[in-house]
């Protein structure tokens, strides 16, 4: 069987040379487009025109990241695509003779920089938070105490619980996906032991790490229990689930 | 549970409410001038309109790209909805002259979570299959702009960009 991948490339002219439609796609549907620029020394500039780099951006990537740098400065050594940081451009410069060769490797370098997309961190943070509230609702069904959720735990309704278990001493958790979070935790318990208030505020966090070594030891004085989320769910379940009962 | 991508129904609901797009005025974008997820957009062949509110929690901005050759040039116009956890975004409407006619790119049954995404892995519709813009021409940004605003509902300023 004989296939004709070359039908499957496009080729434009444009006012600086021409460009190549690839078959190659971006996660957004769009296809990859080398764009070869003719220099005056007859040689050609082939770059991605920036789209790799934009399609990023839209992703809420930094593009001037350390670890994409990092990646982005060993190309040469690999692919002999360089990163333009000027114009935000993946190119390679190329005799007429050898831009075949050019153009995959710019179209190649395109697609693999989108794969950097794995930087982003917002899904981890908010797949977080679902997965602790579902602990939490777990936690409400089996015991059978009324929780409520996103509750305002003080009168002027200026600290609001993730969740707020309607115990016979009501305990407040709050989900802390950042420093700012946990901060807030401890303002809470620091509040509540102000007005002698009974409500007892665990915080959890992913993992230490996420928001500081230093602040979670911290916050474990000024909680009544700063917890670690990450692998130890089913811990973190029993401990709520124990605290409810005494 | 927040909602992170849009039924075919949720979609048509969020066309017919109503929406307003007072102006647009396109600035130079350096990284953090726009919220999330737009808030590493920036360089010098970028440009961008602030992320306006158009009505209830919907929320629009519009990208120029420049380049040296018609074909490398584009224009991307956003909408967003505002929720809890972020932007989540709604449509996108495209026009990058290299590929493709003008699209309309829209968050419908994708099953992936969007919030303070691009839009990827949704569906796409040509909407202008010959429709010629130049990017660089501030006439055709406002027929983008209008193209962009009929389609989705939105009322323009006090009558019409280009009235």
């Amino acid at each position: 069987m004989k296939i004709d991948f070359c039908q499957q490339f496009k080729t434009k002219q444009t006012d600086t040379g021409f460009l190549v439609e690839t078959p190659l796609t971006y996660y957004d549907n769009d296809r990859v487009v080398v764009f070869c620029r003719r220099l005056d020394d007859g040689q050609y500039l082939v770059s991605d025109n920036g789209d790799a780099a934009l399609r990023l951006m839209f992703d809420g990537i930094d593009i001037s990241s350390r670890r994409l740098l990092s990646w982005l400065d060993e190309m040469p050594k690999i692919t002999g695509v360089s990163w333009n940081a000027e114009k935000d451009e993946l190119e390679l410069k190329s005799a007429g003779n050898e831009i075949q060769s050019a153009i995959i490797a710019i179209a190649e370098a395109s697609i693999q920089m989108q794969g950097m997309a794995v930087l982003r961190t917002t899904r981890e943070e908010s797949s977080f938070r679902d997965e602790v509230l579902s602990v939490l609702k777990t936690v409400a069904m089996e015991s059978g105490i009324k929780a409520t959720y996103d509750a305002p735990i003080d009168q002027g309704g200026q600290f609001i619980a993730d969740t707020l278990f309607l115990a016979e001493t009501p305990l407040a958790v709050v989900i802390a996906g950042s420093k700012f979070r946990l901060l807030e935790a401890e303002l809470m318990w620091t509040n509540a032991r102000r007005l002698q208030d009974p409500t007892r505020v665990i915080a959890v966090v992913e993992s230490a790490k996420s928001v500081g070594i230093k602040e979670v030891a911290r916050a474990n004085y000024f909680t009544d229990k700063t917890l670690v989320f990450g692998e130890f769910e089913t811990q973190f379940q029993t401990t709520i689930a124990d605290t409810l009962v005494h | 549970m927040d909602r992170t991508w849009m039924s075919r129904s949720q979609l048509t609901q969020v066309k017919r409410t109503e929406k307003h797009l007072l102006n647009v005025e396109f600035k130079p974008i350096r990284k953090n001038n726009l919220p999330r997820p737009l808030h590493r957009v920036g360089g010098p062949r970028l440009q961008s309109s602030k992320m306006l509110n158009i009505g209830d929690n919907y929320r629009a901005c519009f990208i120029w790209k420049t380049a040296q050759e018609w074909e490398g040039r584009s224009l991307y116009g956003w909408l967003f909805e505002e929720t809890a956890k972020g932007l989540l975004p709604l449509a996108r409407m495209d026009y990058h002259p290299s590929h493709k006619p003008l699209h309309l790119v829209l968050n419908c049954e994708s099953g992936i979570y969007l919030v303070n995404r691009n839009l990827v892995g949704c569906k796409e519709y040509i909407i202008m299959p010959d429709s010629r813009f130049d990017p660089d021409s501030s006439y055709d940004r406002d027929r983008f702009i209008n193209i962009f605003c009929a389609k989705l509902n939105i009322r323009l300023g006090e009558g019409e960009l280009l009235s």
